[in-house]
């Protein structure tokens, strides 16, 4: 606002702000724009994550249990895997990085540590889609769909790939948004975990 | 037309690939429709649970209301979402911690607008005092409706006034 | 056409550098052929923008499926207008089109003030032509719109299911529209400000841009919600999202600046605020157009991300450090020329609407960007929902509509307590009744509450015309109905002010009508079976599903009664269009009966026919669409010419001879 020509202090002071204010908010926009930014986008069936990303639950918090009709027609559940590593990986069949990710993921499981356990769970999909992609990509690994989606709800995933690793105390330890790139990072972030749980 | 692309986004998600139609009728208490209108739906641009159609938004309203038929409270399911997805999925960020920041921002903002106000209308009256005299105000032409109608002739008749 | 368009772009890129320059040296060293070239640049360079656009519109129009552009956008199968409004439907023609209309309008003004307005027109021209530089550079180095493919495809990709839609023809030339137009009144700010002519030759060029562009967003922003409401089917026509959020801003800022202007114009004051605002209201287009070209808001959109964000950016800080700049350097230049003598005065109305209006843009602005905050400063994703502008934004509206009743009868300089209270009489009993008449029928105190306020706004008005007319009357013994004619006609300016506050009153009983009283239920329904939601029975008749040239649309027809009474049948639709099938888009059946829409929403179906409806009762929404006419009725009112009077003492002050221009 105007003021008067002898307040000069004032004639000072609120351009200043000003420009404080705009240099701030500027700065903000281009930290935004360069900082990496997405990491996920949407695609027909939901959100994909396409960025690796990994987050550790440090809370200790319990893995939701959860029982599961495979393709196969074998009713699985989490209990049934106390003592023994789970990790479970959240995936759709409209979702290209899980196409890229499920060859990794069956040589994963066709080499499996006695003491662990992978289950796949098919989320956002149709029934005959999901099966379909089973058999393109020869999975043999336990994996079944989320019918009412609750398992997904109650392991808050809103982005596919996402891959969940539970200790053998039935401890959440964390979860890896994104595509799994290779058999050694798996085995090298459960360890990571694992070490750090 | 921005608004547009940002909005066909929120579509590509909203709208899925038609889901198989679900059996059971999707039967919401008010209370759970409520419930589904404070959460943001996590696969989507913008959407509340309750207003999108994705796959994850109905299995969540179906999930509030279970929760609730559970005996749940409201603030237990809206506890059990902000556990799983964070506080973002709140579609009222919480007025506690940083996001404080959020609520008072405006406050302050207006606060800051109103003391510039005062002080610009208290210059201005002070500096104005002293040119009080020389015009024409109202009062001079008594305080009754026939002062208002001669003002609005006056405004009018200045409105009528030439273009250059 | 790709070479003759992008060629027209170089050229136009070359021309407006050397307008630049041509308008500078001219105006410095007094030189005023230089001066004349530089108004010739400005016409040169939207007669080629305009060439480029005919050349992108034959492409398109001649299915040119060699341009990249005209290939991700249009295809054989879609009718010729979707094709031809395929031509904004992305950044790159979106861009040209921003180009196109800043350009047309500048050389209109130019047209219209190069005689009058002498000293300042060759820095209008260099700044319009520094505008449009960037954009040309946008268009010929980092989005070409004239990009060619390595071979020709048979068939293009088709637009965007969601821009299908005739809201999708009228939106965005609009709304782009009104951001591009902002480029006349920053131009005249910036001439202004660089020449130090502050006194009053700039408002009087600007006041009528100003409202130009106000206009034109406004129109915009209707559109956009009507399309919302068409075709996104949540009921709503508004979500707070970021995106609508920034078209909003300069819009909130242009509505402060048109009425702060008038205290400028009648008194002196202000002038450096509304300097602030014109330039304000240029950069936030230029920030809405850089929020959503960048993805920078809602950073998920992947689509979005594009090179463009950073030149954006850069352009935006350009714009807003030399207008800062120059406003400071003028800040004694820009002092008033009066004082402000009481509270209670019309000035004292004007700068509380412009409190309110500049809280409102920076609580929406706040809003918006704070997810960038937190994000920084947290690493953690909020979402700042509508709940928050709701509790922010309503109590300043609730404000505003109470000062849109007071200020109207506020004199200028001092108004007198008791005769201001004698003036307020009648609308306020007249709101007052109305809200609580509204209480005891719908018992909601808040809607009551906004109800009331917003009838004492009408009142207002109603008051203001009744006074003038009875005082045009009794002066010149006109009827009413021609005095009211002759009052509109002869004060465009403070009546069809008027027929815009009415506008808002309209939209005001709307919005309290559908965010209030919005009822919803789902139901699952065989054909033949119905269900019901407030007085209403939805019976369900049947699926259709059709084959159209586009591809495939599935419908749930519908017959509506009301009380057992039919009322007609409506069908709600979805679109499945070919090479983007995975992206079906809808159309809402919407019935309005009286003052509800009954508003059906296509979720799910299966072969059997059964079908996941939605239904919402949305009263009184169809309010906001009249009031989104009568907005445009009081905005031509506005604009229109006064009828030219005979010139009176050529010694009557500037300022006042220049009230009765828009």
């Amino acid at each position: 606002m105007e003021q008067p020509p002898d307040s000069s202090l004032r004639n000072r002071i609120i351009p200043a702000l000003v420009v404080v204010v705009i240099v701030a908010l500027l700065s903000l926009f281009g930290l935004s724009l360069w900082s990496p930014g997405s990491t996920s986008s949407l695609g027909a069936g939901g959100r994909i994550n396409e960025v690796g990303q990994l987050v550790r639950f440090d809370d200790g918090r319990t893995a939701p249990t959860f029982s599961l009709r495979t393709f196969d027609g074998q009713q699985i559940s989490l209990d049934q895997f106390q003592g023994k590593t789970v990790v479970i990986n959240f995936w759709g069949s409209w979702c290209p990085p899980c196409q890229e990710e499920a060859p990794i993921l069956e040589e994963f499981s066709r080499n499996l540590d006695p003491d662990v356990v992978i289950i796949g769970i098919d989320v956002w999909d149709r029934q005959e889609d999901a099966a379909a992609f089973i058999k393109q990509h020869g999975l043999t690994f336990p994996n079944g769909i989320d019918e009412d989606g609750a398992i997904t709800i109650d392991y808050g995933v809103s982005g596919i790939p996402e891959t969940f690793v539970i200790a053998p105390d039935g401890r959440l330890l964390g979860k890896y948004s994104g595509p799994v790139e290779s058999v050694e990072q798996l085995r090298g972030m459960i360890r990571d975990l694992m070490g750090a749980g | 037309m921005k608004r547009s692309i940002l909005v066909s986004l929120l579509l590509v998600v909203g709208l899925l690939i038609t889901p198989p139609l679900v059996a059971a009728e999707e039967a919401l208490s008010p209370e759970a429709l409520e419930i589904a209108d404070a959460l943001n739906c996590p696969v989507c641009e913008g959407l509340s649970v309750r207003d999108s159609n994705s796959q994850l938004s109905q299995d969540m309203r179906r999930q509030i209301q279970r929760m609730l038929d559970e005996g749940k409270t409201r603030q237990e399911v809206l506890d059990y979402f902000v556990d799983r997805y964070g506080v973002g999925v709140l579609r009222e960020p919480p007025k506690e911690g940083f996001v404080l920041t959020l609520w008072w921002g405006p406050v302050i903002g207006l606060a800051v607008g109103v003391v510039v106000l005062a002080t610009f209308l208290r210059q201005r009256r002070a500096r104005g005092k002293r040119a009080v005299a020389t015009g024409d105000v109202d009062e001079a032409a008594g305080a009754d409706l026939q002062a208002y109608e001669q003002r609005l002739l006056r405004e009018i008749d200045r409105m009528d006034a030439p273009t250059s | 056409m790709a070479q003759l368009g992008s060629g027209a772009l170089i050229v136009a890129l070359a021309l407006a550098v050397y307008g630049i320059v041509a308008g500078v040296v001219g105006a410095r060293r007094r030189i005023p052929e230089l001066v004349e070239s530089s108004i010739r640049a400005v016409w040169g360079v939207t007669l080629l923008v305009l060439v480029a656009v005919a050349a992108l519109l034959t492409a398109f129009l001649t299915h040119d499926y060699r341009l990249e552009y005209v290939f991700g956008r249009s295809s054989r199968d879609m009718p010729v207008y979707y094709v031809a409004a395929a031509f904004y439907g992305g950044q790159e023609g979106s861009l040209l089109y921003w180009a196109m209309i800043a350009g047309l309008l500048s050389s209109l003004a130019l047209y219209l003030h190069r005689k009058r307005d002498r000293a300042l027109i060759p820095y209008v021209a260099a700044t319009v032509l520094s505008v449009e530089t960037f954009l040309l550079l946008m268009l010929t180095i980092v989005a070409s719109p004239f990009t060619l493919l390595p071979m020709t495809p048979p068939d293009g990709q088709g637009l965007n299911p969601l821009l299908r839609d005739p809201g999708m023809i009228l939106h965005p030339p609009f709304l782009l529209g009104g951001f591009a137009s902002f480029t006349v009144p920053f131009g005249f700010a910036m001439a202004a400000l660089i020449t130090g002519r502050l006194g009053d030759d700039w408002i009087r060029a600007i006041r009528r841009w100003a409202l130009v562009a106000w206009g034109i967003l406004g129109v915009g922003l209707l559109f956009g919600a009507w399309w919302a409401y068409h075709v996104l089917g949540w009921g709503g026509y508004w979500g707070w999202d970021p995106v609508e959020n920034v078209a909003l801003l300069p819009w909130l800022t242009a509505t402060a600046f048109i009425h702060s202007i008038i205290v400028q114009e009648r008194r002196g004051m202000l002038k450096v605020w509304n300097m602030a605002l014109i330039v304000a209201s240029f950069a936030l287009s230029v920030f809405g157009t850089f929020t959503v070209r960048s993805g920078l808001i809602a950073s998920v959109h992947s689509f979005a991300v594009s090179p463009i964000g950073p030149w954006f950016l850069g352009y935006l800080a350009v714009v807003v450090a030399v207008s800062v700049a120059l406003l400071i350097y003028r800040l004694p230049g820009l002092q008033s020329d009066r004082a402000i003598e009481s509270v209670v005065s019309r000035e004292s109305g004007f700068l509380l609407n412009n409190l309110l209006f500049t809280a409102m843009a920076f609580a929406t602005f706040w809003g918006t960007v704070f997810p960038l905050i937190t994000e920084l400063v947290r690493e953690t994703k909020l979402t700042v929902g509508p709940p928050f502008y709701k509790q922010v934004n309503g109590p300043l509206l609730f404000a505003m509509m109470v000062l849109m009743g007071v200020g109207p009868l506020l004199a200028w300089r001092r108004s007198t307590p008791r005769l201001l209270l004698r003036n307020l009489l009648w609308p306020g009993v007249a709101g007052l009744v109305a809200g609580a008449g509204f209480l005891v029928l719908a018992g909601n105190p808040l809607a009551a509450a906004s109800i009331a306020v917003t009838v004492f706004a009408v009142g207002t008005i109603v008051l203001e015309y009744w006074r003038g007319a009875r005082v045009r009357r009794a002066n010149t013994g006109e009827p009413y109905p021609l005095a009211v004619a002759m009052l509109v006609r002869k004060n465009g300016r403070r009546y069809g002010g008027y027929i815009v506050h009415l506008a808002v009153a309209i939209m005001a009983i709307g919005i309290i009508g559908s965010s209030f009283f919005q009822v919803e239920r789902q139901f699952t329904l065989r054909p033949g079976e119905s269900g019901t939601i407030g007085p209403y029975t939805l019976t369900y008749q049947r699926l259709d599903n059709r084959v159209t040239r586009e591809g495939q649309q599935v419908a749930a027809v519908v017959d509506i009664a009301k009380n057992g009474e039919p009322r007609g049948t409506v069908e709600t639709l979805r679109f499945f269009y070919r090479n983007y099938e995975n992206q079906p888009t809808a159309r809402m059946g919407i019935k309005t009966i009286g003052i509800d829409d009954v508003y059906l929403v296509l979720d799910q179906w299966d072969e059997n026919g059964t079908v996941g409806l939605r239904a919402y009762i949305n009263p009184m929404v169809s309010w906001i669409w009249v009031g989104g006419a009568v907005y445009v009725l009081g905005m031509i009112t506005v604009l229109w010419p006064a009828p030219q009077p005979v010139r009176r003492g050529a010694t009557r002050p500037v300022r006042e001879a220049v009230l009765s221009e828009a």
